[in-house]
């Protein structure tokens, strides 16, 4: 436990004397959230009386997972690998479990924060309403969290180097962020694109997380579909993962 | 008296290279033992098998009873390694790698005692990026330390330190032996080989040519026809590197 609390602590540290990665992270979707929020939160009818805002926001929240499993994790756990540094983590009774899990909550802690962060500009600024079903909300959030950062992980587990962590995770996070409709919406895509999309595990995290805050059904084969993700890339992370 | 460290016929291939192609060597506890060789002789593949860093294909290894390939924890608690190829990440703090690693052990040693013995006191809110080639040796010294080891094994300790500060670390790996701890040292620097090894393995394409004390090396190497007024002339007869070079 003392292992696992101090690796956490210190990796938050490390974090924070290099916030290039967090700034990213919540970067892009405040940015998006103050364009979009021309439109105003009323209720428009097309998306059956709910307000634009409202069915955008957890697209934002998706974004910020996304970055932050696939952009920022992997390049860190493959920067690390080659350096050196898990090797030398290696050689000591340091647990694999507890190193990873350690990464898991930083990377928890950051995408909370950055959740928070856009809720709170969203509901002070521009007049965005709070999930009508938070805890359902919360549980899609999470579930969300850990299937992206569970295919993170295999990712940085299979790469040999940084860069080439780079570009494979660029390879995924684009065309998940356009087809997901974390960027912008899906009905307004073409059939092709909205099938593509469909085989996207960031998809069904937005559509876990936009119905309970919406007041719509819970759509629990989304939720079940993320579950199964992240237990299917956590198995494989584990068994596939190397340390130099 | 059995050995602190048994090593009874490993092998280990990298694909198609064999890199140790039969070793066996003891250490007994308490003493500082040696491993010479070329580069690519194999040496690091066999410190990292007792060290519970690598598999070997075949063989048997003991360290304090334990087997590390099935007692990996347990090996990994009691022998304390600095690596070559190792790093930390650049903007962690001297003091904050220090309290890490202890973190990880279950009777980790003073950090501040280590902090001073390796010279790191004035240095220990100093990011590692930050550090000198020297002190990042220390470092990584005092890292192998950190969990009060039995077992201490050190990988080209003394490469890049300044003449001054590779005595004052020859003292301090004596001092670890005075205090009960078994050094595992792997070096290509002659005079620290007889300056420090109470018994050494000279290894060469992944074999052990000879062991024993440097001089009965020395003994041995003037047996086969040299006159060794070095250990390093008798490593060089005994692998036989200065016919490749006649």
């Amino acid at each position: 436990m003392h292992a696992f609390t101090t690796t956490t602590w210190t990796e938050l540290k490390l974090l924070i004397r290099e916030p290039a990665a967090a700034i990213f992270v919540l970067g892009l979707p405040l940015l998006l959230l103050m364009m979009n929020s021309t439109h105003g939160n009323d209720p428009v009818p097309e998306l059956g009386g709910v307000g634009a805002l409202d069915t955008l926001v957890p697209g934002y929240l998706a974004l910020v997972i996304a970055t932050m499993g696939l952009m920022v994790l992997p390049v860190h756990l493959a920067g690390y690998r080659e350096q050196g540094v898990l090797r030398r983590q290696r050689a000591t009774p340091l647990s694999p479990t507890v190193l990873l899990a350690s990464h898991v909550v930083v990377a928890m802690i950051v995408t909370v924060v950055g959740v928070g962060v856009l809720v709170a500009v969203g509901m002070a600024a521009f007049d965005l309403n709070p999930p009508t079903h938070p805890v359902w909300t919360l549980v899609a959030l999470l579930m969300s969290a850990a299937s992206i950062y569970a295919l993170g992980f295999f990712l940085a587990g299979v790469v040999r180097t940084a860069r080439t962590a780079q570009a494979v995770a660029a390879g995924l996070y684009f065309p998940m962020i356009f087809l997901s409709g974390a960027t912008w919406p899906r009905h307004v895509m073409s059939d092709t694109l909205r099938t593509l999309g469909d085989f996207l595990p960031l998809t069904y995290a937005i559509e876990a997380m936009q119905h309970p805050w919406t007041g719509r059904p819970i759509p629990l084969m989304a939720i079940a579909f993320l579950a199964v993700t992240a237990i299917v890339a956590a198995i494989l992370s584990a068994r596939t993962f190397r340390w130099e | 008296m059995e050995p602190i460290i048994s090593v009874q016929g490993i092998k280990k291939s990298y694909g198609a290279t064999a890199a140790v192609s039969g070793v066996s060597l003891e250490v007994r506890r308490g003493e500082i033992f040696g491993i010479v060789g070329p580069n690519g002789a194999g040496k690091t593949t066999i410190v990292e098998c007792i060290a519970s860093l690598r598999t070997p294909d075949e063989g048997r290894i003991r360290v304090l009873g334990l087997d590390p390939v099935d007692e990996v924890r347990a090996v990994r608690e009691r022998v304390g390694v600095q690596l070559q190829q190792s790093a930390l990440p650049a903007r962690l703090r001297v003091v904050e790698a220090l309290r890490l690693f202890a973190s990880y052990y279950p009777d980790p040693a003073d950090i501040e005692s280590l902090l001073i013995d390796w010279q790191l006191s004035d240095k220990r809110d100093a990011a590692v990026a930050s550090l000198s080639g020297g002190q990042r040796q220390r470092l990584f010294i005092a890292l192998a330390l950190v969990g009060t080891p039995e077992v201490v094994v050190l990988d080209e300790l003394t490469t890049g330190l300044d003449p001054e500060v590779r005595r004052v670390t020859w003292q301090l790996v004596r001092k670890l032996r005075d205090q009960g701890a078994t050094v595992l040292l792997v070096t290509h620097f002659m005079d620290e080989v007889e300056q420090l090894c109470d018994r050494v393995a000279v290894i060469a394409a992944g074999r052990v040519v000879a062991s024993g004390t440097p001089s009965a090396l020395m003994a041995q190497a003037s047996q086969n026809g040299g006159s060794p007024r070095s250990f390093e002339d008798a490593y060089l007869t005994l692998t036989g590197a200065l016919a490749n070079y006649a």
